[in-house]
Parts: C-alpha cells; sequence; structure tokens
C-alpha cells in the first residue's frame, strides 16, 4: 500500500501538519487523527503544508470538510500551503479555493494567523 | 443375556441342592451319631466335602455374576470403592447380629471333640442348622468381599497382576482341594501345603495392589478409615468370638481352609488399605487439586472449539480461575482495546469514557468485562493504587504478581518487616480490602495482547510459582479461544457485509438509467464501472417537460465509497428527478437547489461533484453548469475543447458561497458535434508507470472517435482506459462515461 504521513510542527501559535505520501481512504484516518488531538489541545490555527503530498482522493479531501466547522468555531482556521499543482487543481475543481485560503507559502499562512491575532 | 439368566438359575438350583443334600446327611449324622455311631464312616467326609465344594463354587459364581450384572457395563469396579465400605461394614453388623442371636437363641454348638468318629457328627440339630446357616450367610459374605478386592487389586492393572491374582486364588482353591477327606485337627498332606504356602506367598504381592485409593474423594477417603476396622473386626469377631470357623471345618474342612485363606487376605488387605489411606491422606487434597485443574483445563480446551461468543469465553473463563483457586478468591477479566487503524479515533474516545476502564494510554486501554466474587468499585480502588499492572501487561506483556498489597514497594509501601509484622495485630477492623495478594497474566495470541486474566486472594502471599504456571495456562487457552471467536465473528461480518455490498450493488445497478432516452437530433449512452462492489458514480437523464422537448443529463461522484455512497446515491437520484423537472430553464438554478436540498443530509466530509447539462433538440443547444466535476469535453469539427466553468461541488457549503461561485454557459451544438461527460475515474486512471491517463488523452480518443456513434465513442474511451492501464496499472475510482452526440439531419 501506499504509504502516508502525517507530522506536526508548532509555530508559535500555529500547528504545521506536513502530509506525504498518499491521502485517501485507508489513510485519511490517521489525519482525521491528528486534527482530533490539535482541537482537543485547544490549537485551533491550522496550516496544512502539502509540498510532499502526491494523491488526495474524496475521502481526503473530506478531512479537510469535516474539521473546518469545528474549528472555525474556536477561532481558528484551516489554512492550506504549499501545494503541487496536480494537487492544486483537484482542490481547484472541487471549488475548495472558496472556501480555504491556499498559501504558496507556508510563512506566509502562518503570518496570516498572526496579524490576525494581533 | 438370557443364557446369562439361565446360568444364574442352574447355579442357584446348584447351591440350593447341594446345600439340602448336604443338610440332610448332616442332620442323618446327628441321628446316627446318636443311635449307631459305628454306622458313620470316615469315607462320609468325601461326600460332605463334595457337596459343599459344589456349594462354594455356585455361590461364588453366583456372587460374582451378580455383582458384575449390577454394575456399569465398563465401570472399572463392580462396586465403587466408596460404596464397598459402606455396605460391607453393614453387612458383617448383620452377619455378626443374626449368627450371634442364633447363638442365643439355641444351646451352644459344639462338636464332639473326644470320640474320634463322632467329631464328624454335630452335636445337634441346630447345630447342624448353624453350620449351614454360617455357610450361606458369612461364607457368601467373604465371598462376596473376595470378588470386590478382586476387582480393586485388578484396577488400573499392571502386566501381571491379574496373573498373581489368579495365582493366588487358584492355589488357595487346589490347596483346599488337597484336603480332600481330611478332618479337622489332621495334619496337612504336603501337596495341600505346597499350594497354601504358593497362596501364601502370592497373597503378600497381592496385597501392595491399591492403586484405587488415590483417585477417591478425601471424605470418601477418610469414611473408609472408620469403615475399614469395622469389616476387620467384624470378620475377627464372626471368625473366632463366634466360632465360625469351626463351623466351616464342621460343614466341610476342604472349603473351609479356603474360606479361611479368603478371609484371612481380606483382612490382611483391608489392613495395608488402612495404612495407605492414613498415609494418603495429606496427599490427597493436592491430588484433588491437580485433578480439578486437569478437569477445568479440558474444560476450557474443549471452549477453544465450541464457544464461539467472546462474552462467554470471558466468563467462563473467570469461572474456570476461580474453580482453580478456591472459592474465596476473586477474580475478573480486564479487555485490552488498543486503538488501531481501524478504530476510528471518536469511537476510541466514546470507549475511554466506559465507567468500567481500568487503565489507558495513547495506544489502547483496559476495561473489564467480566467478574467474579469482586465488586467494580473494589477493582477501581485497586487499580487507581496498582496501575503499574496494566502499564507492565501493556507494555511487557509478564505476569504481575503482588504477594502482599499492604508491602510491596511498587504500590509505594516502604518494606519495613517490623512495621509490617507489628500490623498483624492491629489487623484488619478498619480495613474491609479484600485485594491482598494479587496475580494478573496477559492473554496473548499471535502477538497480539487480548487482555488480562486478574485473580486475588483476601491474605497475603496466596500465590505461588504453581499457580501462576496454572492461570498462565489458562490464559493461554483462553486467550486461543477469544483469538478464533474473533476470526470466526470477523469472517462473519465480513459475509454479512459482502451480502449488503451486493444489495448495495443492486439497488445501485437499478439507479444507473436502463435504457437510453429518445431525444430528436441526438444520440446518448453512458456507462458506469464501480472500482469496488459499490461505488459512488451516479448518471442519469431527465426528460423535461411534457413535450419532452429537453433532456437533464448529470453525472455526479460521490466522495467516499461503499454501503453509504450507495444511499447518498439513491437521495441524489429522487433530488435529480424532481428539481430537474422543477427547474427547466437554468443548470445553475439546478444545482443551487440542489446544493441547499443534498447539504442537509450529507454527513460531514462527505461530498458531490456533479456536471448538469441541459440539452434542447429543438434549438440544438446544451446549457451547461458546473459543481466542481471534470470539465466536459466538447468536439466540434476536429477540434476537442474542455469547458471549464466554476462552481463547487455539492455539499461543501450550505448556500451562500455555492450560490456566488456557480456559473454557467450556453453552447450551440452543430451536427456532428460531441459532448463528452466522465468521472475523475477515467483521467485518474494510471499505467505501470504510475502516470495519469489525463485530460490531454482523453481528449485525443474523443477527437479521434468524433465520427462514430455514441456509443461507439463510449466504448473507444473505455477501451483507451483500459489499454492504457493493462499490464500493471489500475482505475483507481469509479469509471463513468457519457457521451451526447448531434446527430447529422
Amino acid at each position: 500500500m501506499a504509504t502516508f504521513n502525517a507530522s506536526v510542527r508548532e509555530s508559535g501559535k500555529t500547528s504545521v501538519i506536513d502530509v506525504s505520501g498518499d491521502l485517501d481512504a485507508h489513510t485519511a484516518v490517521q489525519l482525521e487523527r491528528v486534527f482530533e488531538k490539535l482541537i482537543s489541545e485547544q490549537r485551533a490555527n491550522i496550516v496544512v503544508n502539502f509540498s510532499n503530498l502526491n494523491y488526495i482522493s474524496s475521502a481526503g479531501l473530506g478531512v479537510f470538510m469535516a474539521f473546518i466547522d469545528e474549528v472555525r468555531s474556536k477561532g481558528g482556521d484551516i489554512k492550506f500551503a504549499n501545494m503541487p499543482e496536480k494537487i492544486y487543481q483537484i482542490f481547484d475543481l472541487l471549488g475548495f479555493p472558496s472556501l480555504y485560503e491556499i498559501y504558496d507559502d507556508e510563512k506566509k499562512a502562518i503570518e496570516k494567523f498572526q496579524t490576525n491575532a494581533s | 443375556m438370557k443364557e446369562g439368566v439361565r446360568f444364574r438359575y442352574a447355579l442357584f438350583l446348584a447351591l440350593l441342592v447341594s446345600e439340602i443334600l448336604h443338610l440332610s446327611l448332616d442332620i442323618g449324622l446327628f441321628y446316627a451319631g446318636d443311635a449307631k455311631p459305628y454306622l458313620i464312616s470316615l469315607g462320609i467326609l468325601f461326600v460332605k466335602d463334595a457337596l459343599a465344594c459344589v456349594a462354594a463354587g455356585a455361590m461364588y459364581l453366583l456372587i460374582r455374576r451378580q455383582l458384575q450384572a449390577s454394575a456399569q457395563p465398563d465401570a472399572p469396579f463392580w462396586v465403587a470403592p466408596e460404596d464397598a465400605f459402606k455396605r460391607g461394614a453393614s453387612l458383617i453388623a448383620l452377619n455378626v447380629a443374626l449368627i450371634a442371636i442364633y447363638g442365643r437363641l439355641f444351646e451352644p454348638s459344639d462338636f464332639n471333640p473326644e470320640d474320634e468318629i463322632l467329631a464328624v457328627a454335630p452335636q445337634s440339630v441346630y447345630t447342624a442348622f448353624k453350620t449351614h446357616l454360617s455357610f450361606l450367610t458369612f461364607g457368601a459374605y467373604l465371598l462376596a468381599m473376595f470378588v470386590v478386592i478382586e476387582r480393586l487389586i485388578l484396577f488400573r492393572r499392571a502386566r501381571n497382576t491379574k496373573v498373581n491374582f489368579i495365582l493366588m486364588a487358584t492355589s488357595l482353591a487346589l490347596g483346599a482341594v488337597a484336603t480332600f477327606g481330611a478332618r479337622k485337627g489332621d495334619a496337612l498332606n504336603l501337596v495341600a501345603i505346597a499350594f497354601l504356602s504358593v497362596a501364601g506367598l502370592m497373597m503378600i504381592v497381592n496385597l501392595f495392589r491399591l492403586s484405587w485409593i488415590l483417585p477417591i474423594r478425601r471424605d470418601e477417603k477418610i469414611r473408609a478409615l472408620f469403615l475399614a476396622p469395622v469389616i476387620i473386626g467384624g470378620v475377627a469377631i464372626a471368625m473366632n468370638a463366634l466360632r465360625i470357623d469351626e463351623h466351616f471345618a464342621a460343614h466341610s474342612f476342604a472349603v473351609s481352609i479356603f474360606l479361611k485363606g479368603v478371609a484371612i487376605f481380606c483382612s490382611l488387605y483391608l489392613v495395608v488399605t488402612l495404612f495407605s489411606l492414613l498415609f494418603y491422606l495429606p496427599a490427597s487434597e493436592a491430588y484433588e487439586r491437580k485433578s480439578i485443574e486437569v478437569r477445568n483445563l479440558y474444560a476450557m480446551s474443549k471452549f477453544i472449539t465450541d464457544v464461539l461468543e467472546e462474552e462467554k469465553i470471558y466468563d467462563s473463563l473467570v469461572g474456570y480461575a476461580r474453580d482453580a483457586f478456591g472459592a474465596s478468591s476473586l477474580a475478573w477479566f480486564d479487555l485490552h482495546c488498543p486503538y488501531d487503524e481501524t478504530t476510528r479515533a471518536g469511537e476510541s474516545a466514546a470507549m475511554a469514557k466506559l465507567p468500567n476502564l481500568r487503565w489507558k494510554n495513547q495506544n489502547g486501554c483496559f476495561k473489564t468485562v467480566a467478574q467474579q466474587n469482586v465488586s467494580l468499585d473494589e477493582i477501581h480502588r485497586f487499580s487507581s493504587k496498582a496501575e503499574f499492572v496494566w502499564r507492565e501487561i501493556a507494555e511487557r506483556a509478564s505476569v504481575v504478581r503482588i504477594d502482599d498489597v499492604k508491602n510491596d514497594e511498587r504500590l509505594g509501601a516502604s518494606p519495613s518487616a517490623v512495621k509490617n509484622f507489628l500490623r498483624r495485630f492491629k489487623r484488619d477492623s478498619n480495613s474491609s480490602e479484600r485485594i491482598v495478594s494479587f496475580i494478573a497474566v496477559p492473554l496473548v495470541a499471535r502477538n497480539k495482547l487480548m487482555g488480562a486474566l486478574c485473580v486475588a486472594k483476601d491474605y497475603e502471599h496466596g500465590f505461588v510459582k504453581e499457580d501462576i504456571e496454572l492461570i498462565a495456562t489458562f490464559a493461554d487457552q483462553a486467550a486461543l479461544a477469544i483469538d478464533n471467536a474473533r476470526l470466526i465473528r470477523a469472517l462473519i461480518d465480513k459475509e454479512r457485509l459482502q451480502q449488503e455490498l451486493l444489495v448495495a450493488q443492486k439497488i445501485q445497478l437499478r439507479l444507473l438509467p436502463q435504457t437510453q432516452p429518445k431525444a430528436s437530433g441526438f444520440e446518448v449512452d453512458g456507462v458506469s464501472y464501480p472500482a469496488y462492489e459499490v461505488g459512488g458514480d451516479y448518471y442519469d437523464y431527465v426528460p423535461i417537460g411534457d413535450d419532452e422537448r429537453r433532456i437533464g443529463v448529470i453525472v455526479a461522484d460521490v466522495s467516499g465509497k461503499g454501503t453509504s455512497a450507495a444511499f447518498y446515491m439513491a437521495e441524489l437520484k429522487g433530488v435529480v428527478q424532481s428539481l430537474a423537472r422543477i427547474y427547466p430553464d437554468s443548470p445553475k438554478e439546478f444545482l443551487c437547489r440542489a446544493n441547499e436540498t443534498i447539504s442537509r443530509g450529507l454527513e460531514k466530509g462527505s461530498f458531490i461533484s456533479a456536471i448538469y447539462g441541459i440539452v434542447d433538440t429543438e434549438r440544438k443547444s446544451l446549457h451547461l453548469s458546473n459543481a466542481g466535476h471534470c470539465p466536459a469535453i466538447v468536439v466540434q469539427g476536429d477540434e476537442a475543447r474542455f469547458i471549464e466553468i466554476k462552481g463547487l461541488a455539492l455539499g461543501l457549503d450550505k448556500g451562500a458561497i455555492f450560490s456566488k461561485n456557480i456559473r454557467e454557459t450556453r453552447i450551440d451544438l452543430n451536427e456532428g458535434d460531441v459532448v463528452v461527460f466522465y468521472t475523475d475515474g477515467v483521467v485518474e486512471a494510471i499505467d505501470k508507470n504510475n502516470e495519469l491517463f489525463g485530460y490531454w488523452r482523453l481528449a485525443e480518443v474523443a477527437r479521434h472517435s468524433r465520427r462514430k456513434s455514441a456509443s461507439e465513442i463510449k466504448n473507444d474511451i473505455f477501451n483507451a482506459v483500459n489499454a492504457f492501464t493493462n499490464d500493471g496499472g489500475a482505475v483507481r475510482d469509479d469509471l463513468t462515461i457519457v457521451v451526447l452526440k448531434r446527430l447529422a439531419a
């Protein structure tokens, strides 16, 4: 099976999730768990770094859908960064850019959180 | 069977006849001795011996048959040992009483000792009767005892056991026969002495066959300990105090030798038994426990094959453990629930809130699922102190033993011997903690931790090394049984799921259009292949308006697969079929309404991408709108292009953002123009090098086949994808293709 990994880095009050490999129906659970943990720790400022993601299926996209309301209700957000072109196409096709903020660079996303907070 | 009954009647008859004849002879002898003693010849003794032999032989066989018939066909004992002692004691009491009463009622019996010839004749008629009564009652008793003891000796026989016994019995009998015609007081002949010596020797050999003692229960042994002396004493009283040996001798000297031998042997055997009982008594508790263990283990191993319900296995495991450690012990089972890939994070969080939870870390938790003689409260109190027990089991799967809860360093107690000694004196008036010594063993099968079996006792140092071995064996057996049950459960679940999927598949196939729509001047054809049993792709045609001038065409992809996707599909079909007629003019309007309706029913994280077009067969145009779906391909002339229209997938947003983003467009279709709708299964198919089939190849196939019919174009695309994925590639998602073509006039 294709491998998938999701690891969390802390950058101030923002958590960055690095996703890599194939995010499909089987591996989506792992990402769900990461989100759950962050939410339970009250860390609602989340940036997802896609730079090493190879493939995303609709179930993978569903993970972001499943948590966005909860995160936003806590005053945070899920922002996307460093998307490879083919991943962006999929997000774009489904209309995600009008629902989520997508940045070229993870730093910009983190900055955005900071400026919002100040 | 009938044969046996007849034989028994014959034996009984032989006994009766010989005894009557013998009795008559004795009475005759008495009168002859009184009147004409010179008529008595010593040769008469041969007749008496012969008659007595027949009687004794018949009686022995009769008793043997009777005892054998009363027992179970395969029983090792004809009379169970514990039963034999009871019956033996009561019968000897009866015998002694009967003969004693007889002796009281009538004048004392005696034989003429002075006269050589008269010694053969009884002193009185009563004496003659007493002689025969003694033979029939006490003689029968001795023979019965002989048979019972024979069976005891033969229990768990070794190779020579039976031979030894038969040798003893026959040499005794032959020795007796060798004395035929002799009188009491006569010197024994050499042959008789030889046989009797052999018999005596063999008696010693047979005396020590006592293998039956060990298995009988402790309380039975104690009872036997009291009953054996009663029997020995009874036999001694009857033989000596009641002078039965003299009567036996008067009855027939030869037979009396045999009976005396039997009496001696039986008494000695009982004496040896008595001592053995005394010796075995202390060991018998241990023996009994071992045999309970063996029985329990056997029952457990049967369990593996018999019981498939996990809960039942937990309960019986705890029950067996408690059986093995005594009724006062406390036992419970903590199930290990790992949080693995298959357990959704939400489920495990819910599980962690259970009230009977023992312990948890990020990898899993323990919860008590079966307990006996212990309350959850007690376990809770204990587990909050002794958390290390569960940690140890979870991390190392090792056996944990606590000899004294109050004096264990791991529980934070100070190991001061003096303090502990003193503690004993102000004992436990305020503490009602019953978990004092404790042992826990992990259940492991196929390297997977299933749980922990815990047993506790209410006193210190309640468990020794053997106990650990025993409980570990239980645990191993139970782990196997649980593993087995789970495997079978999983199989059953899988089968059920398969059935459900088949049903869903059938439903789904019926949701797809069964025929092509009638559209004058146009051809439409479509196909959908699910990647798994149940797919998430959907396409449909809706005739709009009464004149059916317009036709709605939808291609959609429900995120997620399996049964839930099939249900969303069903819902989607309902929405499409109704809304398409309500919004006949604008596909954008249609998708907005569809989004509102569907968003409400959709699970969080699920969405549907859809492309919807309205074909106007009169104006020859296609009105198109796209909700996050793959762009349609239009082939006009020999040019293929993608119609890219912005729009969100259904279910991503409930209304405002969706409506703001959705667009629509109108395309005029000329003769021969082709429109291709498809799902991402087509463009995301990969070849062996992991390369995508992609938009470009799809457009190329459509352009190349543009002159063919709609069905042929559809087939060409499908075949192209198949050819591409062949040889190591894969279609990773459901694959749907719908082709619309305006026909040439």
